[in-house]
């Protein structure tokens, strides 16, 4: 896979919140703005890179039995460091982001980028990879909040859309609107690529951070030996 | 085996909270000033939004006052005399655990000179936190300790907006003490 297409892949087909259906909390609650989703996107983005870059690079130290604590601990330093940074130069996005900004940390993507790739490929790739799933979560909500902006308040980043503001329709900024709006785009998304978006993603049992300790091969076995004990 | 084991994931985590905690003093060095700075500067401009045409003020305190309202969290007076500005809690749909914080600006003659909302962090977005537009707040410049009661509600933001007004209500209780001498 070169350079590209490992950043490529983010946007569309394995597009962290549209297709891997993760960081779902924070593209609810902070697309009911362009201009909160795009300072979440980016901040996400930020801590993504940095903390998919440590990781990778910290892949060889870090032994598996407490790789969770450390990928934890390395990414909060991070989001701690880029909330406080925001906090003395962007004071205006960091109100409107408020405890969202710190609940990056158990933000899915990054975690899940953490334990799928940096943790088993190169520092270059890695960053590449963080890059990629970052502006594929900065797409997702920005068309998310596209929508919920500019027809559920009648604004784009803020200015009123004459015309428009009259007309809208409220309940698209409210949370169900949120939940609407996400079902629709995940379902563009699918029409898009025919439905291979959402076979291509790589979460089989395989890829399970238990897969070692479980020794299935796949959940249905499961069922079958809670039968058997039942018998 | 021992070491590999035990030892050894002990002291790598250990190793990466040290340099995490390492690299956050150093940031928090850095933006610990310019966040304290920025943090008063809003709040001097917040309380010149409050009392128009004050710029200086100084920090009066209510310790001495029995009966006030505990929502009252601060009293600021204007150094040229223009009035008084309250720091009050409003009670609103967030309820105690997240009120509606104003700063309401009294004239010497007992009249609201302007209300600054600074937090409406626990109405509803879209709904309750549209008291903190200048729509409802335009209502409040003018009136005087009898007349909150009758300013409009935001329609559809009962809740958010009675917040607004008992902390108004409360600000003029602590003006009345502050002033009684």
């Amino acid at each position: 896979m070169t350079k590209m297409q490992n950043f490529l892949k983010g946007l569309i087909r394995e597009n962290p919140v549209l297709v891997l259906i993760l960081g779902t909390c924070p593209t609810l609650a902070t697309t009911t703005s362009i201009l909160n989703a795009l300072g979440m996107g980016v901040a996400a983005t930020v801590v993504l890179v940095c903390s998919n870059m440590a990781i990778s690079a910290l892949r060889r130290v870090i032994p598996d039995k407490v790789r969770i604590p450390c990928y934890i601990v390395l990414i909060a330093g991070f989001v701690t460091a880029v909330e406080l940074l925001l906090h003395a130069f962007v004071p205006s996005l960091y109100n409107s982001l408020g405890i969202y900004l710190a609940l990056i940390v158990v933000n899915c993507i990054i975690l899940g980028r953490a334990e799928m790739y940096a943790s088993k490929n190169g520092v270059i790739n890695s960053a590449v990879d963080g890059l990629g799933m970052g502006c594929g979560f900065i797409l997702a909500l920005f068309a998310m909040s596209f929508i919920r902006e500019v027809f559920g308040a009648g604004s784009f980043c803020g200015i009123e859309i004459p015309g428009l503001s009259k007309y809208c329709i409220p309940i698209l900024a409210k949370t169900p609107g949120g939940f609407l709006v996400f079902g629709c785009l995940i379902t563009a998304v699918n029409a898009l690529s025919h439905g291979k978006a959402i076979k291509k993603k790589d979460f089989g049992c395989a890829g399970c951070p238990s897969a070692a300790t479980c020794g299935k091969l796949s959940c249905t076995d499961e069922e079958k030996t809670g039968e058997e004990a039942a018998k | 085996m021992t070491f590999k084991n035990i030892v050894k994931p002990i002291l790598v985590l250990t190793l990466i909270c040290l340099a995490v905690a390492l690299l956050l003093a150093v940031v928090n060095y850095v933006t610990s000033p310019i966040i304290a700075d920025a943090t008063a500067e809003a709040e001097r401009k917040a309380r010149s939004e409050a009392l128009p045409g004050a710029t200086e003020f100084t920090e009066v305190s209510l310790d001495g006052y029995a009966d006030l309202p505990d929502t009252v969290s601060a009293c600021y007076r204007d150094n040229d005399g223009g009035g008084y500005v309250f720091l009050v809690k409003g009670e609103g749909y967030g309820k105690k655990s997240a009120p509606i914080t104003l700063l309401v600006g009294i004239r010497p003659d007992g009249k609201v000179a302007a209300i600054k909302i600074t937090d409406v962090s626990g109405e509803t977005a879209g709904i309750g936190d549209k008291v903190k537009k200048n729509d409802f707040t335009s209502r409040f410049p003018g009136i005087d300790a009898d007349g909150v009661d009758a300013v409009q509600n935001v329609s559809g933001a009962t809740y958010s907006s009675t917040g607004v007004k008992q902390g108004v209500r409360d600000a003029f209780t602590a003006f009345a003490a502050v002033t009684k001498e």
